[in-house]
């Protein structure tokens, strides 16, 4: 638009240009609307498709595995897996603190360590023997993160944190997976 | 009469100081680079109650109040794609793990490099990528773009840590609990996201940003610090139709800015989410150029900067809000 106006200058003078410059005024309070229209939802609602495959319901066994594994899941494994994450992006972005790192991490790999146990030791029926599986499988990934983080006090590389978070985005992705299976409406929009 | 033609005077001489300044501006104005805008639709939650996403637009059965009759909306997951000269830039990245999808009424996903791709944008050619904040909602879809610098404040990510790890479980609670994360500090950094957002960090493809920035000629971050959450941004992009900002959820409702009501409320303290506001108005000199990340009107009429709207795959919407000279239309 401003070269057309300048074009208009240079071609046909300054009262044609003066009126260009009105007409364009005039053009943008007319698009700007009136704001008055704004009482409805007029969102287009055509074309929305259903919803994909729903997974089959829980069996009771399986709700009762669900449900034991639920307390676990929620407040120690996700908060740690976050607190993991957490504690690698602020050493390496922030505070480059190795030793506070360290002791970030300590109390973590534990807690991932000793929850293979606990997870191993809730009764699962056979049909979500490979979920359990895979979700002892997802605390190993995450106790070996823990691990290979904490080698960069011993010898400074930050190489480890490469390696260490290829293990944990794994682990994510797998609780996302897992978690999907097990507490279908578990995470809500922000 | 005589004051006629003294007005008449008076608009004449008016004019002739305009057209002597207009001259000695436009050749710089003609020369300001202007940059491309789209919007892409990352998906769309359904039926959320109104009153969860504006409280003072709460639903009241029966009520014929324009402003109490609306039970549930439709919230749209808004993605702005940026093209100033070769340079591609996304506001936002939407969010991709699938799984998620099943579990939160969402519809409408199509993988945002899919999208670009009708856009005639490859996604190898992305070369930034400004999150808003870091919710999982608006900072997935990360690891598509192999070659797209991520910006993020520093205050964002010093949040979520002090968050995660506060001493009262119930504050540092993860949302994932049933019904809803209850707006603890906490939530909506899911594990997952974090680990996009980390990776990027490490592999040297993220700018821990410390409030204002230019991040390339004319393109700037602005800070919204807990507009939303702990270190939301704003993104401030010139267009042909005047400055743009791309507010992601610290401008979640286009309707709340215009009427300055709150909306989506999560780590949010309305002050600053009002403040934020108040940002767009003085950047673009009105509401009309705010963009809003979940407005229910957007791609209708009734949002006018997303009014040249179309269909997308999966049932999705793209809109073109700005042209730059030269740059052709992608509306089929």
């Amino acid at each position: 638009m401003a070269f057309s106006r300048s074009t208009l200058f240079l071609l046909l003078g300054a009262v044609i240009a003066l009126l260009a410059v009105v007409g364009v005024s005039l053009q943008r309070e007319t698009a700007s609307g009136t704001g008055l229209d704004h009482l409805s939802v007029g969102h287009d609602s055509s074309g929305h498709e259903s919803p994909g495959p729903k997974l089959p319901p829980l069996t009771a066994e399986e709700e009762a595995f669900a449900e034991a594994l639920w307390p676990l899941h929620q407040e120690v494994v996700e908060a740690s897996a976050g607190r993991l994450t957490s504690a690698g992006m602020t050493f390496y972005a922030d505070d480059h603190d190795a030793n506070r790192l360290v002791g970030k991490l300590t109390p973590l790999r534990q807690i991932f360590h000793d929850a293979q146990q606990k997870v191993a030791a809730i009764a699962v029926p056979a049909s979500l023997q490979p979920v359990r599986d895979r979700y002892v499988a997802l605390l190993v990934l995450y106790e070996q993160s823990a691990a290979e983080m904490m080698e960069v006090a011993r010898d400074g590389d930050e190489g480890h944190l490469i390696n260490a978070q290829s293990k944990s985005e794994h682990a994510a992705e797998e609780l996302v997976k897992v978690g999907d299976v097990l507490w279908p409406g578990e995470h809500k929009p922000n | 009469m005589k004051t006629m033609v003294q007005g008449l005077a008076l608009a004449g001489a008016l004019g002739a100081g305009s057209l002597a300044l207009s001259g000695a501006t436009m050749p710089a104005q003609a020369q300001a680079p202007v940059c491309s805008v789209w919007l892409a639709e990352g998906g769309r939650f359904m039926n959320v109650p109104m009153g969860s996403f504006m409280p003072d637009r709460a639903f009241v059965p029966g009520s014929d109040n324009p402003m109490h009759n609306i039970n549930l909306v439709d919230l749209p997951v808004n993605i702005g794609v940026i093209k100033c000269g070769n340079e591609i830039i996304l506001a936002d990245s939407g969010w991709k793990q699938a799984e998620y999808h099943k579990m939160t009424h969402f519809e409408h996903f199509t993988p945002l490099p899919e999208q670009l791709k009708l856009l005639g944008i490859d996604s190898a050619d992305v070369k930034k990528i400004v999150i808003g904040h870091a919710h999982w909602d608006h900072a997935g879809q990360l690891l598509d773009f192999p070659n797209a610098t991520l910006y993020v404040q520093r205050e964002e990510l010093r949040g979520v840590e002090w968050a995660l790890n506060y001493p009262n479980p119930h504050i540092s609670a993860v949302n994932n609990s049933p019904g809803g994360c209850f707006r603890s500090p906490a939530c909506g950094f899911e594990p997952l996201t974090l680990e996009q957002v980390y990776g990027k960090v490490l592999k040297g493809q993220a700018v821990i940003v410390d409030g204002d920035m230019e991040i390339s000629p004319v393109v700037f971050i602005h800070p919204a610090f807990r507009a939303h959450t702990p270190g939301s941004q704003l993104l401030e992009v010139p267009t042909s139709v005047g400055k743009l900002v791309f507010g992601s959820d610290a401008y979640s409702s286009w309707e709340g800015i215009r009427d300055w009501m709150p909306a989506n409320i999560q780590q949010t303290d309305t002050v600053q989410q009002m403040l934020a506001y108040e940002k767009c108005y003085k950047i673009t000199g009105g509401y009309n150029n705010c963009v809003a990340a979940h407005e229910p009107l957007t791609y209708t009429d009734k949002y006018p900067l997303t009014k040249n709207s179309w269909a997308g795959p999966n049932g999705s919407h793209f809109a073109e809000i700005a042209l730059a000279p030269g740059e052709k239309s992608r509306h089929p």
